[in-house]
């Protein structure tokens, strides 16, 4: 038996950033080392890459989705995940994160889930979208 | 002729999860579960060492950017014209801080698109303990814009 609700179609507890200031982008561009001046210089973004600001790091959409797993099973219980990125998101935008269980299979001393992964923007318009395999051990 | 560059494999490099980089990763991304930011609460549930987050291999490759660089003028692509496609992550054991690993890169894949506009590259990077067990595995797929 799991306290966590395991049933397919379950949406998973949502991760929502609110807006990501520049001073958060900085914060995960310091911490991933990727100082791309598309993502930290509006100069750069404007008159370089012709955008009308920075934009937010798609691996920091990515990391959110993966967070979203693991405030849910826990450290080390992300098996797999895989995101493909469908469009910028802007800097100050706010990231919403959602997973719905797809499937659920008996694993080793414990349940190995699929998750559908989505990050959208506050307004719905797709940012990312995945897979993952959560490894959620019995009695969790 | 790209194609010609699969199967292209690097020399192996070493990697440390470092503490710093593993807490400022985590706190880029906002966490603040103490597992993932100080060693005596890792300790306390039961972790070999601070956790690190799932992405976390994001950083270790970011730190070979030059086998990034490499790659691309071998496939003479434009830096200024690449996209983060996709990007998968396997892991076959947690890591954690304090772990010393292998990584070992190869391109997998070279795809032309939309009647060659597009190109993708997919690269692979394989991290090994020092058994030899596979612990993780970064799968990259990046999109050049050929116009």
């Amino acid at each position: 038996m799991n306290a966590l609700d395991l049933t397919v179609g379950t949406t998973l507890p949502p991760l929502r950033t609110g807006p990501i200031t520049r001073h958060r982008v900085a914060m995960y561009a310091h911490g991933s080392g990727d100082l791309n001046p598309i993502h930290v210089d509006p100069d750069f973004a404007r008159d370089k890459a012709g955008l009308p600001d920075t934009i937010v790091h798609g691996m920091y959409s990515m990391g959110m989705l993966s967070r979203l797993l693991t405030q849910w099973a826990g450290p080390g219980s992300v098996r797999s995940i895989e995101t493909r990125f469908a469009a910028m998101l802007p800097v100050k935008a706010s990231l919403h994160c959602e997973g719905v269980i797809e499937a659920v299979e008996a694993a080793d001393g414990g349940s190995l889930v699929t998750v559908k992964l989505a990050a959208t923007q506050a307004d719905g318009s797709a940012v990312a979208a995945g897979l993952a395999q959560v490894f959620v051990a019995a009695g969790r | 002729m790209r194609a010609q560059h699969i199967g292209h494999t690097w020399p192996s490099f070493d990697v440390v999860i470092e503490r710093g980089a593993a807490i400022a990763f985590a706190r880029g991304l906002d966490e603040t579960n103490p597992v993932y930011l100080d060693e005596a609460a890792a300790r306390a549930a039961g972790l070999r060492g601070i956790a690190v987050l799932p992405t976390f291999p994001i950083a270790m490759s970011t730190e070979r950017v030059d086998l990034i660089y490499d790659m691309l003028q071998r496939l003479a692509v434009d830096p200024a014209k690449i996209l983060h496609a996709s990007q998968r992550f396997v892991h076959h054991q947690p890591m954690v801080v304090g772990d010393r690993l292998t990584g070992t890169k190869r391109i997998a894949n070279i795809a032309d698109r939309k009647n060659g506009a597009l190109t993708f590259i997919d690269t692979v990077i394989e991290y090994r303990n020092a058994a030899g067990e596979p612990v993780c595995e970064d799968h990259c797929s990046l999109v050049a814009r050929n116009t």
